[in-house]
């Protein structure tokens, strides 16, 4: 009966394990299709609708071929593990196959989260406020009217869940005569602390580029850039600590100005690098003191008390020292007088203590009988 | 072929499960000997297997340190030379256990005293197992089963230590040990 209570509730405890969960620690921010190529969050067997609500929105009607606009995706009211990661996509289709808006034509210079990505993950304080990326691009070669979709990956009540938008429109246009743009460029969206960057920002038809740059979202401050022989120049402070720092770069003539997004810089903090013989070094040490103290340990427990009691100290040490020992010359027993006490009766008369101590076995040996 | 990641989570997984089954085996084997309410045969039962789980697992640490330095750069990361730190006390402690059993005999459970001392040493291993296997399901699924208890090590830093000193370290605890094992007087087997 005991046997069969503890099968069952073994057997219960199995069951007990819950469904969970995708990858709860998130998988890094990168460029990805929709659904990941089918993770877990896409999987119909493991995954969960989402109760999000997708909002798009774009910083200006539309784009000229090759020009800046922003794209902001707000999710809020969605489901939320403990952790509160939320890894969001900003996406020109839903095939699960080249859904990147770079496969579509498009440029990223920033995913708003120091990166170049399409999906970047962030935490979320609350569903309510949920979490907001703008992704800073730039148009593609061709005019036209391309589609983007919101997808956001989560987790929450112990599932993973995932949803994707309905389609959004961006129209890019062609280009104004004497428009300001920039050409193809990779923003830098990565620095290391303490160092200024020169930017080199290939502008055409402009008149004035100027840079500016915020922390957090706080005041804005201007640079202006210098022209050199096909771009314009410009130096970024140093950051002291690790900072939000974000840049946009201003572009304008006689008739336009243009702006680009808001792109956000993360910092590189110093590389970790180790001695891996050193490490290794190290891990011997460990393994030979800890064996050294178990066995010393294990060792000392196991000798038997009537040994112990019967050794001195020195003999802890098992090694023969014999040798060592300066042998000394052997002295015979001398057979010790058997003692005499003060008032035998066969101590002759007047003899003092001293005397009878002394003499008084002899005197016995030569007057057996007393001596009397 | 396959990655050497996937045989790490193999042989890992090989590792905590006989470790565990041991350690399971010889608290059982030290409640057994304080409330003798199994006999002595289930406790020789107990004995034996937490013995071989022991030895089984033994034999799993070094393929599992082997295969999880060979599915990633170490020298790069804290969390991996920490790995690397506590794989070498986690091989030392468990060959001590291995040798205790060895050494005491399964009379051992009779001494109370010796019970105690071979479960800690089990416990400690298992724990230095588990810290390990902690930093693995952090890197890999970025949490822990030990977050729950609240005061679970992390182990983000490392110790910076020089060539020089890691070596002197080393030489001076293959010296103890070797003085341990060549001068101390041996350990004797238990009897009833």
């Amino acid at each position: 009966m005991r046997r069969t209570l503890l099968l069952v509730t073994l057997l219960l405890l199995v069951l007990c394990v819950p469904p969970l969960s995708a990858n709860p620690g998130g998988t890094g921010d990168g460029n990805r299709d929709a659904a990941c190529g089918g993770s877990c969050h896409g999987d119909p067997g493991l995954s969960e609708p989402s109760s999000a609500v997708l909002t798009f929105s774009t910083d200006r009607d539309s784009a000229y071929v090759g020009g800046p606009i922003s794209v902001t995706i707000t999710v809020t009211e969605m489901e939320l593990s403990s952790r509160g990661l939320v890894g969001v996509f900003l996406l020109s289709d839903t095939h699960g196959v080249a859904d990147t808006p770079q496969d579509a034509g498009w440029t990223i210079l920033s995913n708003g989260e120091g990166g170049a990505t399409n999906y970047a993950e962030t935490h979320a304080l609350d569903a309510e406020s949920g979490v907001t990326m703008t992704w800073s691009l730039l148009a593609p070669s061709s005019e036209g009217t391309y589609d983007f979709y919101a997808a956001v990956h989560h987790g929450g009540d112990g599932a993973a869940r995932m949803k994707i938008s309905d389609a959004n429109n961006v129209t890019v246009g062609p280009v104004p005569d004497n428009l300001p743009q920039m050409l193809p460029w990779d923003a830098m969206t990565s620095r290391s602390l303490g160092e200024p960057t020169d930017l080199s920002m290939p502008v055409v038809n402009a008149t004035a580029v100027a840079l500016e740059y915020r922390i957090g979202e706080g005041p804005i401050a201007t640079i202006e850039a210098t022209q050199g022989a096909d771009t314009w120049v410009a130096t970024l402070p140093a950051a002291l600590s690790d900072i939000s720092l974000s840049y946009r770069v201003v572009m304008s003539n006689d008739e336009f100005t243009e702006t680009t997004g808001w792109i956000a810089v993360s910092n590189e903090i110093e590389e970790y690098s180790a001695d891996i013989f050193a490490v290794r070094l190290q891990s011997m040490a460990l393994l030979f003191a800890s064996l050294a103290l178990c066995i010393s340990i294990q060792r000392r427990m196991s000798r038997s008390p009537q040994k112990s009691l019967g050794e001195p100290e020195a003999a802890l040490i098992s090694a023969d020292q014999t040798s060592m020992v300066v042998p000394t010359p052997s002295v015979e027993p001398v057979a010790m007088a058997p003692s005499l006490a003060l008032d035998d009766p066969r101590r002759p008369v007047g003899w003092t203590d001293e005397q009878w101590l002394h003499y008084g076995p002899d005197h016995i040996a030569q007057n057996p009988g007393g001596g009397f | 072929m396959v990655a050497a990641a996937t045989l790490h989570a193999f042989s890992t997984e090989m590792l905590v499960g006989s470790m565990t089954f041991s350690v399971i085996a010889t608290v059982l084997c030290l409640g057994e000997s304080m409330l003798e309410k199994l006999g002595e045969k289930a406790q020789r039962g107990l004995d034996q297997s937490a013995y071989y789980a022991a030895i089984f697992s033994l034999c799993c640490i070094p393929v599992v340190a082997l295969t999880g330095t060979a599915s990633g750069d170490a020298s790069a990361s804290p969390v991996l030379v920490n790995k690397m730190l506590l794989s070498g006390l986690c091989l030392g402690l468990w060959i001590g256990v291995v040798h205790g059993r060895r050494t005491w005999g399964p009379e051992m459970w009779s001494n109370r005293k010796m019970g105690f001392v071979h479960t800690g040493f089990v416990c400690a291993g298992y724990t230095t197992a588990a810290m390990l296997g902690s930093i693995g399901s952090v890197m890999t699924r970025g949490e822990t089963v030990g977050d729950l208890f609240g005061i679970w090590p992390h182990f983000d830093n490392a110790p910076s230590i020089s060539f020089g000193m890691s070596m002197v370290l080393a030489l001076l605890s293959l010296s103890a040990l070797l003085v341990v094992i060549f001068v101390q007087p041996k350990g004797e087997t238990v009897e009833s």
